[in-house]
């Protein structure tokens, strides 16, 4: 038998948890029900389209929008109650770029910035900058976006926080400052113990990055797991089948992609191997091929799933 | 629970003195300009004196009067009513994304910001005074006339500028920490007054009329908190005089309910929030 698809990891050190998280906006719901459960240490992928709530699953983490039912936890503090503590430990990259200090300078940004944490590291900050080629005397409403998100990555992870908050960091960064923040990105979690809850639309990018996944979509937590699990369990099935085979409906929403021709089926399947291949074999089909996908096949796989077929 | 040693949020003295830099730095050119027309007018009541102390009116040798009134407190408190469209800035609730995501509760940036403003608007207020006492002294050095030919002031009412321009900044403040239309509301609030008052008298209604003026006029109404002073008015004439218990009493009223204002503004959280 398969399983469908988990939406609870195995972890007792939890940095992010939230329970039954729902976020209305008038008519629009946001969030339904979500329970995100981030590893400490993880490096936690969160996907899902535009719309999917993905910010507003973040905001909520750092109480910049309060949710309408559930709770949440960030480092064991409940960012309602603690909202300081809890962005004193956050380092955040929003998705959109609100400043409210067009005229300062980039530097003196970075010096007002530098104030708010007691924990900043301004050798590191300094380092960070010259990575990131940003020009100090700048002004802040004359920068690109790409330059205004090089400005945030900085400031977020500067005080060296030990959880990372990113809402899609690279994107408005060119080809090359994009490798650039990634390597950086690397390097800062090989120095610095943190957890990184990461949204991106761009997986392919932080492949080497993530180890958990988690996806969003119409507001609900359709998937949440270990990567290695993903890579492992999240498989695509090529199988030879004979004409008028009964089996078209079989495994039901642990089918997560679904291309049957008269002769052959093509399906992305969630499922043990051997337990998949076994009852394909069992049902008449012949297994040509099972291949794991990679990151980004298995993201979109998972985003264009139909559900409740 | 997590076995991660925690950051401790910032002290509120650092982000005090972050925000009071911060808005220095926002000013400064208000701030120059300031100081040029505090310039100026000691400019002017030099050269006024000058030019009295040698002019002679009906026989009589010119008199010049440069001496100190707390009525030019309105002078603060138009300042303290400008400062906190500077002070927010760029930063409408919509747009605090920034802010809200800091080490601080929203409220205790809005409040620390717009403390930070004050703190730059007694120190403008100082410097008035200070403007004005210079120009007392050097207006009775050029005539050799000592400056009390107006009416003379009791040694409290020097304060009035401190809390005129504290209250205005305070109700301004509170329409520029919670409203995305500042300015609207500020207009708005006097027009509907000015309006209300206009229709009471000219339906018929004096007493109420009488009742919506008090806010302004009355014993502890606006004028009283931004003056130090209130108006009688007899069968035939008005006349004008100071009471530090009316001030004290309409500094506390009105003081109290700027505070609340801007207490209610900066805990509230916008909707969508």
């Amino acid at each position: 038998m398969t399983s469908p698809l988990p939406t609870s990891l195995h972890s007792s050190e939890l940095a992010v948890t939230t329970r039954a998280l729902s976020k209305q906006y008038g008519a629009l719901r946001a969030l339904h029900d979500l329970a995100l459960q981030v590893p400490e240490g993880a490096v936690y992928l969160l996907v899902g389209p535009n719309g999917a709530g993905k910010s507003t699953a973040i905001k909520i983490l750092i109480d910049q929008v309060r949710p309408t039912a559930g709770v949440a936890e960030v480092l064991g503090l409940n960012p309602q109650v603690h909202p300081a503590l809890v962005r004193a430990n956050v380092g955040y990259v929003p998705e959109q770029l609100d400043w409210g200090y067009g005229w300062m300078r980039v530097g003196r940004l970075l010096e007002h910035h530098a104030r708010y944490f007691p924990t900043w590291d301004a050798a590191y900050a300094n380092r960070l900058a010259k990575s990131f080629a940003l020009k100090l005397d700048q002004k802040m409403s004359t920068l690109s976006k790409g330059q205004g998100r090089r400005v945030h990555l900085v400031m977020a992870l500067a005080h060296r926080p030990p959880l990372l908050v990113m809402d899609e960091p690279t994107d408005g960064l060119d080809p090359v400052m994009r490798d650039e923040a990634l390597g950086v990105l690397i390097d800062h979690l090989a120095q610095t113990p943190t957890t990184v809850l990461l949204s991106t639309h761009h997986v392919s990018e932080v492949e080497q990055l993530a180890d958990h996944i988690g996806v969003l979509r119409d507001g609900e937590l359709r998937a949440q797991m270990p990567l290695d699990e993903l890579r492992r369990d999240l498989r695509r099935y090529r199988a030879e089948i004979p004409v008028g085979w009964q089996g078209t409906s079989m495994f039901g929403d642990a089918v997560i992609r679904r291309v049957t021709t008269r002769n052959e089926v093509d399906w992305t399947v969630w499922g043990e191997e051997s337990v998949v291949a076994g009852e394909l074999v069992g049902a008449g089909a012949m297994v040509c091929e099972s291949a794991p996908l990679s990151l980004h096949e298995a993201t979109l796989a998972l985003l264009t799933q139909e559900i409740g077929r | 629970m997590t076995s991660i040693a925690l950051h401790t949020p910032p002290r509120w003295r650092t982000v005090a003195g972050e925000q009071i830099r911060t808005v220095r730095l926002f000013l400064r050119r208000t701030g120059l300009l300031l100081l040029a027309l505090y310039g100026a007018s000691i400019v002017i009541a030099i050269k006024v004196a000058f030019t009295a102390r040698d002019q002679v009116v009906d026989g009589n040798l010119a008199h010049v009067n440069n001496a100190y009134s707390p009525a030019s407190s309105i002078f603060i408190a138009i300042v303290a009513c400008l400062l906190p469209f500077g002070v927010w800035q760029d930063e409408d609730p919509g747009r605090r994304g920034y802010h809200w995501a800091m080490p601080v509760t929203r409220h205790t940036h809005a409040v620390t910001r717009v403390l930070a403003g004050w703190v730059w608007l007694m120190a403008a207020t100082v410097l008035y005074l200070l403007v004005q006492a210079a120009t007392v002294v050097i207006t009775e050095r050029i005539t050799g006339e000592p400056q009390s030919y107006g009416p003379t002031f009791a040694a409290w009412e020097w304060l009035v500028p401190f809390t005129a321009g504290t209250i205005a900044y305070m109700f301004v403040s509170a329409a520029a920490v919670g409203s995305r239309q500042p300015i609207a509301w500020v207009v708005g609030t006097v027009l509907l007054y000015s309006v209300l008052l206009s229709l009471l008298t000219l339906m018929g209604y004096p007493e109420a009329a009488n009742r919506v003026a008090s806010v302004y006029s009355g014993e502890y109404g606006v004028r009283a908190a931004m003056l130090g002073h209130i108006d009688t008015l007899d069968a035939v004439h008005r006349q004008t005089y100071s009471s530090l218990a009316r001030w004290l009493g309409s500094t506390a009223i009105w003081g109290a309910m700027g505070a609340a204002l801007l207490a209610w503004v900066s805990y509230r959280r916008p909707k969508s929030s």
